[in-house]
């Protein structure tokens, strides 16, 4: 979770702290296609490897990003 | 006065609605009614804050039907932006596509009602809304020539079925990818600012509206080409892609999935209203920064001297092109400075081999591009500044591998408040004053500002002292040069 907070706060450029746990695409100031873009390119830094169209586009909010590191362990 | 082409329409794929020509043109004539009934007298400036919707285009055209000059402001700017850029350039209304009404403005221009193809068309603003406002003037002059020249390299077929993603307050989306298919007879499909899940359906809406060309800017494509899949039917005739850097791998990623060998990385500035040239990756010799050869006019780089040599050299860029600007308005200081006997100095640094082609290597300017949207660092640093925090502060440019650069700066914190700051509070203090593309990603505490030995700041030499070893992951450390 901390890994994955750090990662969307990076791209979202906020604080940390201030993400709530539901943090998504409709309700999170800031997260356009641009931070999103950053997402998706810090996730494959961390893996190493290329998300698929479906993993990309399944990321919404938070949680996704921290299922698709999870995985990852 | 500039009217829709008698064949083009507009047509709305988020709504359906389509306009063809004359049905557009009864409502510029409506609009220009309410424009006339609010105030509006031929020769004032009006400025239009939009999207690139249906509206925006109706309150184009029907501001220029009414003679006016037309200012368009970046719908992410702040309200004391807008009210810093109207005032500037002495707009009498402004038009918002998502306000039900204009609004008057609180300074009026002297009237002139000059009918001449010289007069202004469009202010487009570089910069300026923290320090003195950088305003490029384009005539109908200057903009018809651009569309012409656009239309003669494009071609009909091509801009028949054009699709716009893109903003409508700079020319690269609004000269290039809009006016020039709706001058020329084409249709335009309206799809600007588009959200995630419509990029993922990029390529379905080729298909279903048999798009035959746009334009984008390369992050557009990071996203478009892993969340889309490629259209069906190959539609696309052509595609440009502009605004910032584009490396040959990423461009080999869009032909792929374009499935579409003419994809130009195409060279344009605001001051020559926008595309002035473009090359394809399949051309001899084309490698990252190549934009190939002029679409009319000429391009030549500067001796160290100032001479320009049309092939094999490498200088500043410079250019010569019908469509130039008439000035910066009311800034003769930088409309001189810029323009070097006939040239315009564009600022970036250029190659041209013994054909003339050209391939952009680097820039003079400190001007930094996020994804296609260019910040002046000095804007940055000027409202930066101001905050009570900040003793002292310099803004450059960082690498992104989203946005190609991304907005840095390192702050000096004012005494006794160091520990107290940070980039989230200094942030939020800026987006209401700032566009949002203007706002530091990257911030770097220091306890002083890198000085050259003859006491100068570099803002390459800072961002390079704040990315060094004993400076990286510290953003929230104080350093000491």
């Amino acid at each position: 979770m901390t890994e994955a907070r750090h990662l969307l706060a990076e791209a979202l450029n906020c604080r940390v702290e201030d993400l709530p746990e539901d943090a998504a695409i409709g309700n999170t100031p800031g997260w356009d296609s641009l931070a999103h873009a950053r997402v998706m390119l810090a996730l494959e830094e961390r893996l190493d490897r290329q998300l698929s169209t479906d993993e990309i586009a399944a990321i919404g909010g938070l949680a996704d990003i921290v299922a698709i590191l999870a995985a990852a362990r | 006065m500039l009217r829709l082409h008698h064949a083009s329409a507009i047509h709305d794929p988020r709504t359906g609605r389509r306009l063809d020509a004359p049905a557009f043109d009864r409502a510029v004539e409506e609009r220009c009614g309410q424009l006339e009934k609010a105030g509006l007298a031929p020769g004032h400036t009006v400025a239009i804050r939009g999207r690139g919707s249906l509206s925006f285009f109706v309150d184009l055209f029907a501001a220029w039907r009414r003679r006016s000059a037309v200012a368009c402001l970046s719908p992410s700017l702040t309200a004391m932006e807008i009210e810093r850029l109207t005032g500037f350039v002495g707009a009498g209304l402004l038009l918002d596509e998502d306000g039900p009404a204009p609004v008057a403005g609180k300074v009026s221009a002297a009237a002139d009602a000059d009918s001449g193809i010289d007069r202004p068309a469009l202010l487009l603003f570089t910069s300026g809304t923290t320090g003195e406002p950088k305003t490029v003037v384009l005539s109908y002059r200057a903009l018809l020539a651009r569309v012409a020249l656009n239309a003669a390299e494009i071609g009909a077929d091509a801009l028949a079925s054009t699709l716009n993603v893109l903003p409508v307050h700079f020319g690269h989306g609004l000269i290039g990818n809009c006016l020039t298919p709706l001058l020329t007879g084409g249709t335009l499909y309206l799809f600007a600012a588009p959200e995630l899940a419509e990029i993922g359906r990029l390529g379905m809406l080729l298909t279903d509206h048999r798009i035959r060309f746009m334009s984008s800017v390369p992050s557009f494509w990071t996203l478009a080409t892993r969340l889309s899949a490629p259209p069906e039917r190959p539609t696309l005739r052509r595609v440009h892609v502009g605004s910032a850097p584009l490396s040959t791998h990423h461009w080999r990623q869009i032909v792929a999935w374009a499935g579409l060998d003419a994809v130009f990385n195409v060279y344009g500035i605001t001051e020559a209203a926008n595309w002035i040239g473009g090359g394809r990756l399949d051309a001899r010799g084309a490698t990252d920064g190549y934009v190939g050869r002029m679409w009319g006019g000429q391009w030549a780089v500067a001796e160290p001297d100032g001479t320009p040599l049309l092939a094999d050299g490498e200088g500043e860029v410079l250019v010569a092109s019908p469509a130039l600007m008439s000035g910066y308005f009311r800034r003769p200081d930088l409309t001189a400075k810029s323009l070097l006997n006939g040239w315009f100095r564009t600022g970036d640094i250029g190659r041209l081999d013994a054909a003339g082609r050209l391939t952009i290597t680097g820039r003079l300017k400190d001007e930094i591009n996020v994804a296609g949207i260019k910040v002046h660092p000095e804007e940055v640093d000027l409202l930066l500044g101001r905050h009570e925090a900040v003793a002292e502060c310099c803004c450059f440019a960082e690498p992104d591998p989203a946005s190609g650069e991304r907005v840095a700066v390192a702050v000096v914190p004012a005494a006794g408040v160091a520990g107290q700051v940070d980039g989230p509070m200094l942030s939020a203090w800026m987006a209401e004053r700032i566009r949002r593309e203007c706002i530091p990603v990257r911030w770097y505490f220091l306890t002083a500002i890198p000085r050259s030995d003859r006491g100068k700041v570099n803002r390459a030499a800072v961002r390079d002292f704040c990315r060094s070893p004993e400076a990286r992951g510290g953003s929230t450390e104080r350093r000491t040069p």
